[in-house]
């Protein structure tokens, strides 16, 4: 009964994956497909689309422009919401949790309203169009997500061992360059990278600011409205390979942490059954 | 002679919010000295300690550490190294780094601090563990770690929040004796808050009883041990059995004194001029209870049922119930009730001499606040 109950636990689990996994497997497998048209049937394996896409100046443009676009947004949700995370993991104020839930939303509303909203605006504040303008938006979308990564590891942190430094003579500058940053680090290294995915993949809003200033999605949906080819699945694996790269990494970073110093618990088995 | 006073505390009060954590207490340090704050959670002991190392706030009244008033100084700039009960080292340093890190702060010239710290990591006995990662540590270890990190700073005053809390009975004994070396040899003025008596007991020169936010009897150990200034005191600090009733009649240097329990004799001296009917209450120490097993019978009698017995080490103690209800408690050493069987039910009469009777001072609001 038991081993059955394990079987449907995993099967379950691989139909899980395959649901998520099959269509970027399908666009994988197709960026390899030796076929003027991305679908069926296989008419063998090719790298044509890549090299294709390598010679292609826009594409290549805007792939350098999302990477630009990707790390200064990555650095600024970084910083921005590492520091927004210290502070509300340090200090108790008035309308603290009216604070977290605002300054959380900004990945909770559809993405066609915060795209508007940031066009105006940054048309108002003469941006609209540019490179900037793409950054700026992209640090508003991630910053939640790096203050989300900090403030959980800071939360795990012993509250006293700042206390205990300003105590032997750190004034708080040198409290958290010395205390709470080493420790701190590989939680920030991988906010910058979640917050580079969150960029590097986002269309909609670079979408409405970034004018002639495509970055890579913005690119493949223009082109690709116009023509389709098969060379869409090249970018698209390349993209994806990208991002999950990134958050591998971030993954990795966050969790080895978190494990470190804290051992599995040992689970008994079997008692009071006899 | 402000001289010989370290850290000076007047009139000060903490409150967060709308809640009191300390209502104006007066106290001084004396240089050298080792003083304990004991007093139940909550009782205000921890802010008064936060409060000299600056990690809080007064909200009113000043402090002073050797002679300045220190209320608006930061705590990084203040000399009063602090021990902490849950250690708070910083894991991802080494112990030797750990404990250099307060000469590090102070820009002591790096030369000098390889010495000084290999000098305190031999103090309190960590030599060989000095490259070793903090979070290997035994709890005991931790703690050498904390006061090493303490006193490489040479402070002038010590302040120590519990630090035996987190360890287990024989560690936290054993270091007891080693604290009470350390401060003998180093001369350093230690604040020691803790809610367990016996470490203050066993270390402090002087104790200071704290409730409420307020500090009930500064005294020697053996002044608070046997001469409680109220019943807070008389209740926290010992086993200790406390009776209220009133005069009923005057023999020279004795009250006659009717209680719930019975009529007691007690001792006059700290009642001069008592009248007839005036409300009195004394206290008798666990450990000045005689029961009629040991053959001895003293003037103030009493009788009751064994209601549980309770042996800790070398120490039994019984709890008897009186005709009223009231709970008789006593200490014995467990060699001296040897041979004597005694069970849950037995009737016990007990008695204690007039002398063993402490009066408690007339008014039960907390005196004697400056020691």
């Amino acid at each position: 009964m038991d081993r059955l109950i394990t079987y449907g636990y995993r099967l379950f689990i691989l139909l899980c994956f395959t649901f998520i996994f099959a269509p970027i497997l399908a666009l994988v497998a197709f960026a390899f497909n030796d076929n003027r048209f991305p679908s069926l049937p296989w008419k063998g394996f090719t790298l044509r689309w890549f090299s294709q896409i390598i010679r292609d100046p826009s594409i290549v443009a805007a792939a350098l422009n999302s990477l630009l676009v990707a790390i200064c947004a990555a650095v600024i949700a970084t910083v921005l919401g590492g520091a927004a995370a210290y502070c509300v993991t340090r200090w108790d104020f008035k309308g603290k949790s009216t604070y977290l839930g605002i300054v959380a939303a900004p990945p909770c509303i559809p993405l066609i309203i915060l795209g508007l909203a940031l066009l105006m605006y940054l048309k108002q504040i003469g941006l609209s169009g540019s490179l900037t303008a793409v950054t700026i938006s992209h640090a508003v979308l991630a910053s939640p997500f790096a203050l989300g990564i900090v403030r959980m590891r800071l939360a795990e942190m012993d509250p006293n061992i700042e206390q205990a430094a300003w105590n032997l003579g750190a004034n708080e500058w040198s409290a958290i360059r010395t205390i709470i940053l080493p420790q701190a680090g590989p939680a920030f290294i991988a906010a910058f990278l979640l917050s580079m995915t969150v960029s590097w993949d986002e269309f909609i809003i670079s979408w409405f600011v970034s004018g002639f200033s495509e970055t890579l999605p913005v690119n493949i949906w223009h082109t690709f409205s116009a023509h389709v080819s098969a060379e869409v699945n090249a970018i698209g694996t390349v993209a994806f390979v990208l991002s999950i790269a990134l958050v591998i990494v971030a993954q990795l970073l966050f969790f080895r942490l978190g494990r470190k110093g804290r051992r599995a618990p040992v689970l008994e088995e079997g008692d009071g059954n006899a | 002679m402000p001289d010989a006073v370290a850290v000076s505390l007047r009139n000060v009060v903490k409150r967060y919010g709308t809640v009191e954590a300390v209502s104006g207490i007066s106290l001084e340090v004396r240089r050298g000295e080792f003083l304990a704050i004991i007093g139940p959670s909550g009782c205000g002991k921890t802010s008064t300690l936060r409060m000299i190392a600056g990690l809080e706030s007064p909200t009113s009244g000043d402090i002073y550490i050797d002679g300045q008033r220190v209320n608006d100084l930061k705590p990084w700039k203040r000399d009063t190294p602090l021990v902490w009960q849950n250690f708070a080292l910083f894991p991802h340093m080494s112990v030797a780094k750990n404990v250099e890190y307060g000469l590090r702060m102070r820009r002591e010239p790096k030369e000098t601090r390889g010495a000084r710290v290999a000098k305190v990591l031999d103090t309190v006995g960590l030599k060989a563990l000095a490259d070793r990662s903090v979070t290997q540590l035994s709890g005991g270890q931790k703690q050498r770690v904390g006061l090493a990190r303490a006193l490489v700073l040479n402070p002038k005053v010590l302040l120590l929040d519990e630090p035996l809390g987190a360890l287990d009975a024989k560690i936290s004994r054993s270091m007891q004796g080693e604290l009470r070396r350390l401060q003998r040899e180093l001369l350093i003025t230690f604040v020691y808050v803790t809610h367990n008596q016996s470490e203050a007991l066993a270390m402090a020169d002087r104790i200071a009883v704290m409730d409420a936010g307020m500090i009930q009897q500064v005294g020697s150990p053996l002044d608070v041990y046997r001469m409680p200034q109220n019943r807070f005191v008389a209740d926290f600090v010992g086993t200790n059995n406390i009776f209220s009733g009133h005069v009923q009649g005057i023999e020279d240097d004795r009250l006659l004194v009717t209680t719930p329990q019975g009529v007691f004799r007690v001792p006059a001296a700290r009642r001069d001029g008592a009248k007839i009917g005036e409300a009195v209450e004394f206290v008798v120490s666990a450990d000045r209870i005689t029961t009629h097993m040991e053959g001895v019978a003293e003037e103030n009698a009493v009788e009751g049922k064994i209601t549980a017995i309770e042996v800790i080490g070398s120490v039994v103690s019984l709890f008897l119930e009186l005709p009223d209800g009231y709970e008789l408690r006593l200490q014995k050493s467990e060699q001296r009730v040897q041979g004597v069987a005694l069970s849950i039910g037995d009737t016990v009469a007990a008695s204690w001499s007039t002398q063993a009777a402490f009066v408690l001072p007339e008014t039960t609001e907390a005196n004697g606040l400056s020691g």
